[in-house]
Parts: C-alpha cells; structure tokens; sequence
C-alpha cells in the first residue's frame, strides 16, 4: 500500500511530459558495455562463488512511433575470471521488446537471451521479460533521463522452463543536440537471476556501466 | 500711427530717394557720354570718377560708367592722347569682373582698347554664375543646375542663406574654369530648402591667388510640405511573447538526485539475493557513475536554454510580419510622396 502513493506521484509527474516526447524516433546505436559477473553455486558452507569481469560491445535499435515502439539490443565479448570458480569464456546477451507507451513512460514486453560458452560448459537461458522504461528531457538542454526496469517471471534453459526468476535495473542519461541527429549516452546496469531455484542452479549477478553511441532521428 | 503704416511710409522714402539717386546717376552718365562724344575727355573722366564714387549705383550704371572711363582715358589716337593707361586698364578690370566676358559698347571703343580689355581679362579673376529665371524640381530626384565660368581655375561653392542667417551649403565643384553647381529637392526624405525668401550665394575662389568673388541672388522658394507618413516605430522586446520557458533547473536537479541515486541504489539497495550479497562488495564503480550522471543533470538544469513555445513562436512572427508589412506600406506612400513633389526656385536679380 505504501508504494501506490509513490506511483501515483510518479505518474502525475510524468503524465505532462509525455505530451513532450517526440512522436516519431529511431535510434540506432554501438553499445559498450564494460560488466562485472558475480556468481555463487549452492547454499551455506558448500556454496562456490566466483567472480569475473570483461568487455561487451554490440548495438542497439529502438524505434517508436505513436505510442508503440520496439527495440532490441545485441552484446558479445570475453569474460574473463578476476576470483574464485569462475568459468571464463564468450558471453551473449540480446533482447527484444515491444514498447506499448509513450517515451515518459512505456511498458515493454518482451524477452531476453543468454548464452555463456565456456571451456567446460555451454549454457543458454530465454527469459520472459516485463517492464518499464521512462525517458524525461531536461527541458531543450538534449539531455534525457532514462529510467528502466525489468521482471524475468519465467526462465527458460535451452527449451526447458527452468522455473528461474530475476529482474534487472538501468539508469542512463543521453545528451543529443538539436539539429544534429547524433546522440551519445552512458548509464549503468544491474542485473540478478536465478535460472533454476529447484536444482540450486547459481546466482548471478551482472553490472556494469555502458557506454552508448549513434544516430538519433525522431521529429 | 500704425507700425505697418510707419513701415509702408519708410519703404516709401526708402524707393523714393533710390529713385532720385538713380536719375541723378543716369544724368550724370548721359552728360559723361556727351562730353566723351564732344572729345572733352578730362570732364568725361571725372564725371564718370563721380559716378562711381555713388553708393547705390545700379550694376548696369556702373557697368556703362566703366566703358566711358576707360574710354575717356585711353582714346583712340585719332580722337585725342592716351591720358592714363593705367587707370583704364583699373576700370577695365573692374569691367571684367562685373560682365565676365562682355565686350565694350562699340560707341565707345576701339581695336586698341579692345586689346587693352583682352590684356586686362588676363590679369583678372572674374567668376560668374548664371542662375535660369526659374527651376522647377520635380520628383525625388529632381535637381537645378547654375552653370558657372571663371577666368581662371577656381573652386565654385553653392550655399543658401535662410533669412534667419542659417547658411546650408548646397554644392561644390573644382578646381575648374567651367561647370555647374547642382541644388538637389530633397535631402534624405525632406525638402533641403526651406519655403519663402532666401539668398543663394556663388563664391568662386581662384586658386592661384585665392581671390574670391562671390553673387548673391535674392530667391524665393515655393517647396509645399511634402506631408510624409511616420513609420511605425521599431519593435520592442515588450512587443513579443516569450519564444522558450524558462529553464528546467528544478527539473534538473531533480532528477539529477533520482538518476544519481537510482544508479548508487542498483548497486547496494536493491541488489539480489542474499547469498551474493553476502559474498560479494556492491559495484563500487556505481556511485561515481551515479554522481557523475547526477552532476550531468543538474548541470543540464541550469544550462538549459528553455523549451520552444511554437504557437508564441508563431505568434511573434505574425506580429514581425504585420509590422513588416505596415512599414512597407507607409515606404511606398512615402515614395509616391517624394515622386509626386514638386519645387519651385525663383532667382531674381543679382544683388549689388
């Protein structure tokens, strides 16, 4: 109960800012994601944990028009292992979402893949993702606040439901100068999930700060 | 008695002893011409001295006065001794100077007072201008040209004298023996001349000696108002409406502390389950991240220029464009106005 005050604040705030948003927006960009993966495998006194670190780079697409909009995004890189029972190796992350809102406040559905190729293992997850992303200008500076959240409620391993949950959190902000369809962000990411909570599948927890660059065309 | 009675009397005596004066002249110049015609040279010479010493000798009486003295002492052989050449050649000179290039009255010469007028034109600086009776100036562009001739190169100035003593200088040309001083309708958007009685004065300057002569010509000016319309006056910033808001900052720093927290509360708050947290620091890279988007915001805050506001944007346009439009208007009134004009100078005669 104590959180719907807070909504209700929160919408009254953002509801006169979406008549602010563009109508119309393409946004093409590199993504740079410099990440941090902490994992821990099993519970108590014979729980493992490890921790890695590395690069992603890829790119995003994101194009909205009236209220409905999608968007996805694509990272590869290596991971390395910085402590303990960490398997290093290639890392994917790709997302696909439909946006349903305007850029103030939109809802995404949408869903999520991860593939880790490890020397000894080879693991993929699909995620089923819900959210909410929220996009505010600073009046005609060119700097846009992003705020945005996420919820896995289901967690698929290979084509196995896995029974795993997590969400995930992202702040950025973008500065892009009237006139010039160029656009340049960084933000932060944080993400948690837990594949399969039945067979103690790990823990893992992945942030990092992004860096993002590209073409922004929107009326 | 009436002061405007006491002036008509005034002027009337005033005319009334000109007139007397003028007679007086006349017969002495009639008895000067006499006597030249009887050979009597010397009585020729000193009525002609006499005639010349009268203050309100006519320029045509002093002109005709000049021609008997010149005469009377340089004659022709046959008619009697040259008795002063010098003193002719003074009144030939004075001649000149009064008549520019007028040659002596037949009755009155011959080949070798001729040459002596020729020798004496030579040594004078003499500038005369000629005005037309009158000019009509028509229009915006419309001009009166005095042509002007000199004996020797000379700088020609054209000024006005209003009967209040404000002189405006009108035209120059020079250093040159010829040409014409142009007097223009208009100066910008208004007549240059005002209306009513004036005097033009034509001084010609020799450059060589820096001699100056100068004719003055009474003139009347009949220069209507040419009843030109004010321009609306210029737009000022109290004429618009604000084009942008006022700047974002209480956004700005608003959502610089959300974002800034938000990014901080990612990487401890609202972290994952308690197993990890337990095992592993928060991301200590996410509060200087956090802080640095947090400055960046507020920072755009107070940067911000403000968002456009297109219907005021509109709005002033339209007023830019009205104004735009009320100024042309009154421009091209004006121009019929400056084309349609009309100016009349009327020179009378030289003043002595």
């Amino acid at each position: 109960m104590r959180r719907f005050p807070v909504c209700l604040i929160f919408l009254a705030w953002v509801a006169p800012l979406a008549a602010q948003t563009p109508k119309f927006e393409l946004l093409l960009g590199g993504l740079l994601l410099d990440t941090r993966e902490n994992r821990l495998i099993g519970k108590g006194a014979a729980a493992v944990t490890g921790k890695g670190e590395g690069r992603l780079a890829g790119g995003e697409l994101l194009l909205r028009a009236s209220g409905i909009g999608l968007g996805g995004r694509y990272l590869v890189g290596d991971m390395d292992s910085s402590r303990g029972a960490f398997a290093p190796g290639r890392q994917h992350i790709a997302d696909a979402r439909l946006i349903f809102g305007p850029q103030a406040f939109g809802i995404e559905l949408g869903g999520m893949y991860r593939r880790i190729d490890a020397d000894s293992t080879e693991r993929q997850w699909f995620y089923g993702r819900v959210g909410a992303r929220s996009t505010l200008f600073i009046g005609a500076s060119g700097v846009a606040v992003t705020f945005a959240g996420a919820y896995y409620p289901y967690i698929y391993e290979d084509t196995k439901e896995s029974g795993g949950k997590g969400w995930e959190g992202e702040t950025a902000v973008r500065y892009a100068r009237r006139g010039i369809p160029l656009f340049i962000q960084v933000g932060y990411r944080y993400q948690t999930f837990q594949p399969d909570t039945k067979n103690r599948s790990p823990h893992i927890e992945t942030s990092g700060i992004t860096l993002e660059a590209g073409i922004r065309l929107g009326k | 008695m009436s002061l405007r009675r006491l002036v008509v009397i005034a002027l009337l005596l005033v005319s009334a002893r000109l007139e007397a004066q003028e007679a007086v002249a006349s017969q002495l110049i009639e008895r000067a011409k006499a006597a030249y015609n009887a050979l009597n040279h010397p009585l020729a010479d000193s009525l002609t001295r006499s005639i010349l010493a009268m203050p309100e000798l006519s320029t045509r009486q002093r002109v005709l006065a000049l021609q008997i003295r010149a005469a009377a002492l340089y004659p022709d052989p046959q008619d009697g001794a040259v008795r002063d050449r010098a003193g002719a050649v003074q009144a030939l000179q004075e001649f000149v100077k009064l008549t520019f290039d007028q040659r002596i009255a037949r009755e009155f010469t011959w080949p070798g007072l001729d040459t002596l007028l020729t020798q004496a034109r030579a040594a004078t600086f003499a500038a005369r201008a000629f005005p037309d009776r009158e000019y009509v100036l028509e229009g915006a562009d419309g001009s009166a040209k005095i042509v002007v001739r000199s004996t020797r190169k000379a700088l020609f100035r054209l000024a006005y004298l209003s009967p209040a003593g404000e002189t405006i200088a009108l035209d120059s040309i020079g250093p040159d023996t010829a040409g014409s001083l142009t007097i223009h309708a208009l100066a910008d958007t208004a007549p240059l001349l005002p209306a009513g009685p004036g005097e033009m004065q034509v001084t010609a300057t020799d450059v060589l000696s820096e001699e100056s002569v100068m004719q003055r010509f009474p003139v009347r000016v009949k220069s209507p108002s040419m009843g030109l319309v004010s321009e609306p006056p210029a737009l000022s910033a109290a004429s618009f409406k604000p084009e942008r808001k006022k700047p974002s900052r209480v956004k700005g720093i608003v959502f610089g502390i959300l974002v800034g927290g938000a990014t901080i509360a990612l990487s401890t708050a609202a972290r994952g389950p308690e197993g990890l947290k337990d095992a592993f620091d928060p991301d200590s890279r996410a509060t200087a991240v956090g802080i640095g988007l947090a400055v960046g915001v507020i920072a755009a805050g107070f940067l911000d220029p403000g968002q456009r506001i297109p219907e005021n944007i509109k709005a002033n346009e339209e007023i830019r464009a009205r104004w735009s439009l009320d100024v042309q208007a009154v421009r091209m009134q004006n121009e019929r106005l400056r084309a349609s004009y009309r100016q009349t100078i009327t020179f009378e005669s030289e003043a002595p």
